[in-house]
């Protein structure tokens, strides 16, 4: 199922200058996106999940900065490209569908205008009937009535227009796409629909996808791998499977039980004590300590690196088991 | 189209108030104007002037629901009474050849204004911090803090008095007469240079600021991060996806700067002696020729409703939302 890694991110590092000092939202978090994989990335509000792919992507936007570590996309480094390089990169090879998707369409242009200028933008020559066909095909593979092609964005409902956004990131068949919590705000049935879309699209066209949800079940069905971040650092990596079961770090066991589970016993809920620490002034060692139930002396010196357990499954935690 | 026709409504409904003010405001004052003015010209004025006065007041001793009958039906035939200032002109033929002066003084100005205010606007934002961003608000601020006719003033002088480059006064040459010649248009042109500059100049810092901050606001919204990263070349993204968005509540502004630009364009005609409404008014304040300020009022007040439908028609174009 899963290839050679497609997209590289090492070590990648994104400040937010502010008036206080610069506040590092994204601390040396490396992974790699395999062919044809799908990678989840859990964790709480304000982790720097969104954070995160804008770095890869390149989007960030004032006062985000990106102060170290590279991402790779076929071997190529995106992150000194210049920007015309990174434009032709950008969509053609690696789209996004933005957190904030409702948003992401201009309120006075049509879905056509929207989906033929992503085309025009890499391909120039593409005559106007191309652009059109295309734009309807798009429409159609997230199950959208290519009929509405010619609507304004304001006349679709929030699950069309999330849509309309999944048809912008993949109508120029990417390989990896890049989704930001592309179905929040969307009722559990109309999620399940669209997701189920981009499922059987992902098999018929065979990208990856990055994708990024708070629903920690849904995520655990559909994905090959998960990554957990925890205030800003990579603290959990490794296959669905070994997370769901066998979580080594106590973050991502306190995540698994904050959710019922559909299979398997009732246990009881629990969420996890305290709040994430503040990025500005984060605890020193792992990020975790204050609010870790297994906590020793040794989690508030250095921050562990990311250990194997077992193959391919990684965790940022000084203690081997469970157990501490 | 169910929002054109409900603007329209709504702009019959407002005409119909300033019609209906215009008939008011003088019933309440003490006394009538007419008696008063019948004293003031006592012996001075032709019996039928008198009686054209009383007539365009329509002042006479039927019942108040009937003199307004009679007014509206006055207005409607375009009869706004006998000018005092201008006798024995009838005041819609004097307002007539003044507004086109003030509409052509206004109207071009206004645009101008808007275009490159907007353009500047666009540009400031698009390189927020830039040069232009950081030099040219603070010069249009100060310029848009002197009052129009400080401005006029101040051309008129540099420009006309010292300088001697551009005509002093009027809107053409004496001896030219109204033709569609080039000659008589450059003249026009020639003579509405300074009075269009003053009030571009006065007006230019709001449209561009207004322009500028809505941009910036526009350019930190979801559709433009997601035009970048999908490759657009800047340029459509600046003017297709912000500009174009931007523009919509500046547009709505222009509706509502119309009334105060035509205000500030009155002041600018009585420096230049430009014979448009603002000149007409003056003259009109100096014989206190009522029906002439009447007439004057409720045209501007018209045309500033026009113009404002005009304008929701082309937000109606702009902006699908509010097909
Ligand atoms: N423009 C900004 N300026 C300063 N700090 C910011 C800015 N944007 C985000 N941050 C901070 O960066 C951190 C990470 O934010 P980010 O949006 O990446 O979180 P997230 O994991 O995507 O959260 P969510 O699940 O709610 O979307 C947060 O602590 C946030 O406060
Ligand atoms: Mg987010």
């Amino acid at each position: 199922m899963s290839g050679a890694p497609l997209l590289e991110v090492e070590g990648l590092c994104v400040d937010y200058v502010t008036a206080e000092g610069p506040v590092r939202a994204v601390d040396g978090v490396t992974f790699q996106l395999r062919q044809g994989e799908i990678l989840g990335l859990a964790g709480e509000s304000g982790s720097g999940k969104s954070t995160l792919i804008h770095g890869i992507m390149r989007t960030l936007g004032p006062p985000g900065v990106i102060t170290g570590g590279c991402v790779r996309f076929g071997g190529r480094d995106l992150l000194s490209m210049s920007p015309e390089e990174l434009r032709r990169v950008r969509w053609r090879d690696i789209a996004m569908v933005f957190q904030s998707a409702m948003n992401a369409l201009n309120p006075v242009a049509t879905v056509y205008e929207q989906l033929a200028d992503t085309i025009r933008a890499h391909e120039p020559t593409a005559s106007a009937r191309q652009l059109r066909t295309r734009g309807e095909r798009a429409l159609e593979l997230v199950g959208i009535d290519p009929a509405r092609i010619d609507a304004y964005p304001h006349t679709l409902s929030g699950g069309m227009r999330q849509r309309v956004v999944i048809a912008i990131a993949l109508v120029l068949e990417p390989r990896v796409v890049i989704m930001d919590e592309p179905t929040t705000a969307l009722d559990v049935v109309v999620e399940k629909q669209i997701l189920q879309r981009v499922l059987q699209l992902k098999e018929e066209l065979g990208f990856s996808i990055l994708f990024i949800t708070h629903d920690l079940p849904l995520m655990l069905e559909i994905s090959d791998r998960i990554g957990i971040m925890y205030a800003g650092r990579l603290a959990e990596l490794g296959p669905a499977q070994a997370l769901r079961s066998d979580a080594a770090h106590p973050y991502t066991r306190g995540l698994m039980k904050a959710f019922p589970s559909t299979v398997g016993p009732r246990t009881v809920l629990s969420g996890i004590e305290g709040a994430p620490p503040s990025l500005a002034n984060p605890p020193p060692g792992c990020r975790f300590h204050p609010r870790c139930d297994v906590a020793i002396d040794a989690c508030r010196g250095a921050a562990p690196p990311l250990r194997q357990r077992t193959t391919g499954h990684w965790a940022a935690c000084v203690h081997d088991s469970v157990d501490g | 189209m169910r929002f054109a026709l409900r603007r329209l409504g709504f702009y019959a409904l407002a005409a119909w108030a300033a019609l209906t003010l215009n008939f008011v405001l003088p019933r309440m004052l003490p006394g009538d104007p007419a008696s008063a003015m019948v004293a003031r010209f006592q012996g001075k004025l032709e019996p039928e002037a008198l009686d054209a006065m009383r007539r365009a007041f329509g002042f006479t001793d039927a019942s108040l629901v009937e003199q307004y009958l009679t007014y509206l039906r006055h207005l409607f035939s375009g009869d706004l009474g006998l000018s005092i200032a201008y006798f024995p002109a009838p005041v819609s033929d004097v307002i007539g050849t003044g507004l086109i002066w003030t509409l052509l003084i206004a109207g071009v100005s206004l645009v101008i204004a808007f275009v490159l205010g907007t353009l500047l606007g666009i540009v400031a934002a698009w390189r927020r911090g830039g040069l232009l961003d950081s030099a040219l608000p603070p010069a249009l601020a100060f310029l848009g803090a002197f009052p129009y006719f400080w401005l006029a003033m101040l051309l008129l002088y540099l420009f006309g008095y010292e300088l001697g480059w551009f005509p002093m006064r009027h809107a053409h040459a004496a001896h030219l007469s109204p033709t569609l010649s080039v000659e008589f248009i450059g003249d026009v042109a020639w003579h509405a240079i300074l009075p269009v500059t003053s009030i571009v100049l006065a007006s230019l810092g709001g449209w561009m600021l207004s322009m500028r901050n809505v941009m910036v606001a526009e350019l930190g919204e979801d559709y433009i991060q997601l035009a970048r990263a999908k490759g657009l070349d800047s340029r459509r993204v600046m003017l297709r996806y912000a500009a174009r968005n931007a523009l919509l509540p500046n547009v709505t502004g222009f509706g509502m700067a119309l009334g105060f630009v035509l205000g500030g364009s009155l002041l600018t005609e009585i420096v230049f002696s430009y014979p448009g409404q603002g000149y007409l008014l003056i003259q009109a304040v100096r014989n206190q020729d009522y029906a002439l300020m009447q007439g004057i009022f409720l045209m501007i007040t018209l045309a500033v409703l026009v113009a404002n439908f005009l304008v929701d028609l082309l937000v109606l174009w702009l902006d699908p939302r509010t097909r």
